[in-house]
């Protein structure tokens, strides 16, 4: 398997090496050569800098080579072993290859489908600021819970005060946890989700099996700017999935990009 | 067409049962206040006439339901407008449609009526009741829906067409059934009971004169179960009395019953998963159970979880039926790694101390239980429960179906084509990330209830957790293409 993808990773990175120019050449870049652009985590025109720098970078991340050596990063020339790992650092295009002609199934060209995929992305920075707003309602609800409950078991009310103290502390590290290990990849194939502080789950979602996607936001996001997808497959248990803090246009584009990539991944819903 | 007028009297019979109870009711309270008509609670006349009143209004609004009830075969949907003052039409297109059932119970069966029930896989609820409908009308519509589901226009095959019969239930298979269909769900419940009455410290703070509850918890948490085992195997009996498993061109024909007559089809087109279950006694003897998950409603009763299309049969014999389905080659399970057993013994040992710790607080608190330490004995069952937890388990994948397999007390082998896979996930709790170990969940749209519809592969490697999850992927992506291209595997054996 692994060496079906390498093989073929190296032709037709010859052949796109034609096909797509140098990095730097933009007088001539296509809309879809820029678009693809924004997709290298750094370029991304939607984060500011500071943004950018703060999005959670596996370890081992290496800057994709566009940015420092102005040619064209080539997906497939990712390490099957880096997908297992499930730490590839660079776009995955989610498919071994045996016959190296089509990807996944879609019937998208691979020039259409690398306009789609996105690298490994986290969450906007201030969507801790959301879940932090959350938690801190909850401890202050708990608080006022604690204070009047804790009189009838003979405890001074003011250890309430305590109680909220120690939930804001864990509420607090759990969400910088939290946005730390978020990440999501539109991939060829699937969305693919990473997420979760005490259970950490990787979830893929195969476009095929998307049944709607829809892009929600409440009133504390309204106020941040911020706009959550949510994803609806036909499963049992985790059906829906939501990415939340998403910028409103980024959160459309996803919706578009999602939609796109399920429409063309037609096959039966299997149900 | 309409539903038929045989079912005016049954579903007066059922409206009135209620309105009679209600009408129990308020006669007890009535005559308890003085009720101030009539004076001194109804007189036998007033009531007979208020009855009377109460069923000649039922009979017309059930008479007005079943005639304002319409149902319509198009060319690609059934069509059905009800409703007596607010309507509501509904189309269901044929190839929607998952199962169709057909129930009849013992008053339904001397009226010859039927109730029809077409299951989709939208919602959380059954897409169309007709009740009631002749009982040779319900054989009509099921076939009839059978055959516009694969497209056919006009009857194309032989009403006797040869029918393959997969299972039928013997005697002596349904006295197993009885015997090995204990339901535990209660279990916990008894325990508690046997605890709370078992323990000296309760008996002592009701009433010291109650201490005779030292003796008789226990007596009665054995009674329960004794009888809880006796009620669940007769349920059981009931159930599945006469089952009888066909395979009828596409479709597979069930049916059971000895009072609660049920009969239905599951297309195979979509079936989603196949789940082998096999309980503690059903395991001892060699025996268990299949059952066939699809996205509709589980066929039959709805709400009490999963249905098994075949209620018991021996091992070999379930999965030599389950390869009839889905063709999946010989199975050989792969264990958790072994430091997921020792991962359970700590987790129990874990349970061990709470409980001990539970005892030493009762101690202190009320100085009974002088002997507290005494519950650490427990441990000894310790590693036993771990092994036994991870012998259990296991996971296995081919080229077209994956196989997870995990439970003690109630062994739940899934078997999943890829095809049919919606979500792959893989977690890990902090307590697996300390052993390297994590859980693998393969979903799919299967309604089968709690533990229906998903394949779990428990406490794994962590790397092949993740391996597996970008190799179920990818097969699945290639069995995609593989049915649009036109290899089609819907249909497996014969055809």
């Amino acid at each position: 398997m692994t060496d079906g993808r390498d093989e073929t990773g190296s032709d037709s990175g010859d052949r796109r090496e034609q096909e797509w120019p140098a990095w730097p050449d933009t007088t001539e870049a296509t809309e879809a050569q820029q678009r693809r652009r924004t997709r290298a985590g750094e370029m991304n025109p939607q984060r500011s800098p500071e943004n950018a720098s703060q999005d959670r970078q596996p370890d081992h991340y290496e800057e994709p080579l566009t940015a420092r050596t102005g040619t064209i990063p080539e997906p497939r020339s990712v390490h099957i072993d880096d997908d297992i790992s499930g730490d590839g650092d660079w776009v995955d295009l989610g498919e071994h290859r045996p016959d190296g002609e089509e990807l996944g199934a879609t019937d998208l060209s691979e020039a259409e489908l690398l306009e789609y995929i996105t690298d490994r992305r986290s969450l906007h920075p201030l969507v801790q600021v959301h879940w932090g707003v959350r938690i801190t309602v909850g401890a202050l609800v708990a608080g006022v819970v604690s204070s009047w409950i804790l009189p009838f078991a003979g405890i001074n009310s003011q250890f309430s005060a305590a109680i909220v103290g120690v939930l804001l502390l864990l509420g607090l590290a759990w969400v910088l946890l939290y946005y730390r290990v978020w990440v999501y990849q539109i991939r060829a194939d699937a969305i693919y989700l990473e997420r979760g502080v005490v259970t950490h789950v990787r979830s893929l979602v195969p476009y095929v099996r998307i049944q709607h996607v829809d892009t929600s936001q409440g009133p504390i996001e309204r106020m941040l700017g911020l706009s959550t997808l949510v994803v609806y497959t036909a499963g049992s248990r985790g059906a829906d999935v939501s990415i939340p803090g998403l910028l409103p246009e980024e959160a459309r584009d996803m919706q578009r990009r999602v939609k796109e990539l399920a429409i063309e991944a037609e096959g039966d819903d299997a149900l | 067409m309409n539903l038929d007028y045989r079912s005016v009297p049954y579903r007066v019979f059922e409206n009135a049962s209620r309105l009679i109870g209600i009408i129990i009711i308020s006669v007890i309270f009535s005559a308890g206040d003085g009720s101030p008509e009539g004076g001194g609670g109804f007189d036998p006349l007033s009531l007979g006439v208020f009855v009377l009143f109460g069923l000649i209004v039922v009979g017309m609004w059930e008479m007005a339901y079943v005639k304002r009830y319409e149902y319509r075969i198009t060319r690609d949907t059934f069509d059905i407008s009800s409703g007596v003052f607010s309507r509501r039409e509904r189309e269901i297109p044929f190839d929607r449609i998952q199962n169709v059932d057909i129930a009849q119970n013992v008053l339904q069966r001397a009226l010859d009526i039927a109730e029809v029930r077409l299951e989709t896989a939208g919602g959380g609820d059954t897409e169309a009741t007709l009740r009631y409908v002749s009982t040779t009308e319900a054989t009509r519509l099921q076939e009839l829906i059978s055959d516009r589901k694969r497209g056919d226009r006009e009857r194309t095959h032989d009403p006797e067409a040869p029918e393959n019969v997969l299972f039928e239930l013997e005697n002596n298979e349904l006295a197993i059934l009885g015997f090995t269909s204990a339901n535990f769900n209660l279990l916990g419940l008894i325990l508690v009971m046997f605890l709370v009455f078992g323990t000296p410290v309760a008996a002592e703070q009701v009433s010291p004169r109650l201490s005779v509850l030292l003796i008789l918890g226990p007596v009665f948490a054995i009674a329960a179960l004794v009888l809880l085992w006796i009620i669940s195997g007769i349920q059981a009996v009931l159930r599945y009395y006469g089952f009888r498993l066909v395979r009828h061109e596409n479709e597979l024909r069930y049916q059971r019953g000895l009072l609660q007559q049920y009969n239905g089809t599951i297309p195979l087109s979509k079936i989603q998963t196949l789940m082998i279950r096999e309980n503690l006694f059903a395991r001892a003897i060699g025996y268990g159970n299949l059952a066939i998950e699809t996205a509709g409603y589980a066929p039959g009763q709805g709400g009490d979880g999963v249905e098994s299309a075949i209620p018991i049969a021996k091992r070999d014999r379930l999965f030599a039926l389950a390869r009839t389905i889905e063709d999946v080659g010989d199975i050989e399970f792969e264990r958790p790694p072994e430091r997921a057993r020792i991962r359970y013994v700590g987790r129990y040992t874990i349970i061990v101390a709470v409980l001990l710790g539970f005892l030493w607080g009762v101690h202190t608190f009320t100085g009974e239980l002088s002997d507290w330490y005494l519950g650490a004995v427990v441990w000894v069952l310790v590693p036993l429960a771990a092994h036994l937890r991870w012998t259990h388990l296991g996971y296995y994948y081919d080229d077209d179906y994956v196989v997870t397999r995990s439970g003690f007390w109630t062994r739940r082998t899934t078997i999943i084509p890829y095809f049919r896979v919606q979500t792959v996930t893989d977690s890990q709790t902090v307590f697996q990330r300390r052993r390297r170990l994590g859980t693998l969940v393969v979903d799919t749209a299967s309604s089968g209830g709690f533990w229906g519809g998903t394949g779990v592969a428990i406490d794994i490697d962590i790397e092949d957790a993740r391996r597996i999850r970008e190799e179920v992927n990818d097969r699945f992506q290639w069995s995609v293409r593989e049915r649009r291209t036109g290899t089609d595997r819907t249909v497996r054996t014969g055809e």
